[in-house]
Parts: structure tokens; C-alpha cells; sequence
């Protein structure tokens, strides 16, 4: 990036972006490999926490039944 | 038996410390990858020389190859727990068992997937029946049988027993894994994979691939013990401590 001016940053960052979104013409192949890895490690955290809320609320509902005068 | 090891072999002390050490694993997985990231997309060179240079999509590298160590790592340590559960009769162990396989396959099918992508510019395919592609793609298999396996049997004990065998054996498959380069010399045959070693590899790429290596460590742990917090109160769940929990923690049980 050149120094100083706002007006010289602009259009130079953006052509750093650009630079390094393209990874020299394999951004498919760069960015699908990363965007594989991203979607699956967010999707396994994701259904952890929604497996640990259902499991709570499993367990609570069972709990209410079983105790006699448990329920609001 | 007043051994730490034998007081935390018990699910019931052992929920409330993976509850404490999952925060600080996140922290380390979170930190660890970005760091990684940003050594291995900002402080590395663009190209890697030599008469076959590897152009920018070498930098697939900084995923497929911890991946892929930890495709291996976590199979070992999953057939470690089930073979400590088959001897000594240990619930824990083969609840982290349990735990891992579904990381294990992730990390797994993401080394095929990165390879492939790797695979298609480099060698001008997207996949071969190279022998360690091969037989990272039987580990795949191995880990989706492990939880098939399991998920199948209703006697959880019983799926216990058998799915601890089914990777007992297949344990065999990681030193395959290792040691499948059917071309020690590039010059002699077409190699996919050669035989390298870590000091082989430039510096900065070098620190950039171990630093996500123990970042996708940490996750692994992290996932691992979450998975297993969720497995100890399905299967605790008869018992007092979990119904505790259960009032204290639970959406539903708060209300009562």
C-alpha cells in the first residue's frame, strides 16, 4: 500500500484485495480447499451446541414427568 | 486407587472439568489457527522453486497437511480410549472413544478434499489410486463404520465392545498411511506423494503448518469434550448428579 493519501489507499488496497483473492489465477482451488474446511469446522460446532440444547431439554422434559408435582 | 487418574476416570468428576477446560481450548484453537492463517497467506513466499515450481495453491498445504496428521493422530487416540475400555472395563473411555470418531472423520475427509483440490493443479487430477490416497480414503470408511457401527447396536455396552474392535483393527491402516510412497525417487517414476522431512521445508511454511496443526489440536479437543459432555448426561442420565445438572443448566429445567 502507498503512503499516505485517502485517495491513493483506496483503489491500491483494493487491488491488494484483488490480488489476494485471485492467489495468482487458483483462487478456486485455494478458496475451495479453505472454504471446505471453514464450512465443516463451523457446521460441527454449530450442531454441537444445538445437539447439547436438545439434550438439556430431553432430559429436563423426563426429569418433569418423573417427579411427582415437578411441572410449573 | 486415590490416584487423580481414578478420581477423574469417573464421568460424574469429570463433566465439571471438561465444562472448565473447553473455554481455554477455544481461546487456543481460535488463536492458534489465526495465527496460521496469517503467516501462511502473509509471510510465506508465492511460489516454491525448483524445475516444477509450486505456484500460490501450495498453500493448500496449511490445511491438508494438519488434516491430515490429525485424520491419523485422532484415529490412534480414539483406538487408545477403546482399547483402555475393552481392558479395564471403563465407561469414560469408551465414551471419549465416542467421542473423537466424528472429528476424526471430518479432519479425515478433509484431507481428501484438500488433496483433490491440490491434486487437479499439481498433477492434473483430482484424484488417483495412489496408495496413500487410497488408504487415507479406508480410513475414512473405518471411521464412518466406527460410528455405524455403534449407532446400530441398541445395547449401548455391546456397540461399545464391538465398535472398539472394529477399529482395533483397523488401527493397522495408520502405519500403512505413514510409511504408502511407492517412489522414494521423483526422477526414477511419477511420485504423488514423496518421501520429505520436516527439514526439508522453508521456515515460514514450516511454522505456518505447525501452528495449524496444534491449532486444529486444540479444536480437536475442544469438539471432542464437548461431544463428550453430551454423551456423559445421555448416558448418566438416571443418575442424581445429572439431574442436578440437568435442573441447573437446562432451558426447560431452569423454569421449574
Amino acid at each position: 500500500m502507498g503512503p499516505g493519501g485517502g485517495s491513493g489507499r483506496g483503489p491500491s488496497g483494493g487491488a491488494d484485495m484483488m490480488e489476494f483473492l485471485n492467489q495468482g489465477g487458483y483462487a478456486g482451488f485455494v478458496w475451495g480447499s479453505y472454504g471446505m474446511a471453514l464450512a465443516l469446522l463451523v457446521a460441527e460446532v454449530v450442531g454441537l451446541r444445538r445437539q447439547r440444547r436438545t439434550i438439556l431439554t430431553r432430559l429436563g422434559r423426563l426429569l418433569r414427568l418423573r417427579t411427582p408435582g415437578g411441572h410449573p | 486407587m486415590s490416584s487423580p487418574w481414578f478420581k477423574y476416570a469417573s464421568p460424574a468428576t469429570f463433566y465439571p472439568l471438561a465444562g472448565r477446560m473447553i473455554p481455554v481450548f477455544w481461546v487456543l484453537a481460535a488463536g492458534l489457527i489465526l495465527l496460521g492463517l496469517y503467516w501462511g497467506f502473509f509471510q510465506t513466499p508465492d511460489q516454491l522453486g525448483g524445475t516444477n515450481p509450486q505456484k500460490e495453491y501450495y498453500r493448500i498445504i496449511f490445511i491438508h497437511v494438519p488434516a491430515a496428521w490429525m485424520s491419523m493422530w485422532l484415529y490412534v487416540v480414539m483406538v487408545g480410549w477403546a482399547a483402555v475400555g475393552l481392558v479395564f472395563n471403563t465407561r469414560l473411555s469408551f465414551m471419549m472413544a465416542n467421542a473423537i470418531a466424528p472429528t476424526g472423520a471430518i479432519f479425515t475427509f478433509l484431507a481428501l478434499w484438500t488433496g483433490a483440490f491440490w491434486g487437479r493443479p499439481s498433477w492434473g487430477t483430482y484424484w488417483d489410486w495412489d496408495p496413500r490416497l487410497t488408504s487415507e480414503l479406508i480410513l475414512f470408511f473405518l471411521y464412518i463404520g466406527y460410528i455405524a457401527l455403534h449407532s446400530a447396536i441398541d445395547d449401548t455396552r455391546r456397540a461399545d465392545r464391538a465398535a472398539a474392535l472394529l477399529a482395533i483393527v483397523g488401527l493397522v491402516m495408520v502405519p500403512v498411511i505413514f510409511w504408502s510412497i511407492n517412489c522414494p525417487d521423483p526422477n526414477q517414476c511419477a511420485a504423488l506423494h514423496q518421501r520429505s522431512g520436516l527439514g526439508r521445508i522453508e521456515g515460514n511454511i514450516l511454522f505456518s503448518m505447525l501452528v495449524m496443526t496444534f491449532g486444529f489440536l486444540m479444536y480437536s479437543f475442544a469438539t471432542a469434550l464437548t461431544r463428550l459432555r453430551g454423551i456423559i448426561l445421555t448416558r448418566e442420565a438416571d443418575t442424581q448428579w445429572v439431574q442436578a445438572e440437568v435442573r441447573a443448566e437446562g432451558p426447560a429445567g431452569a423454569r421449574t
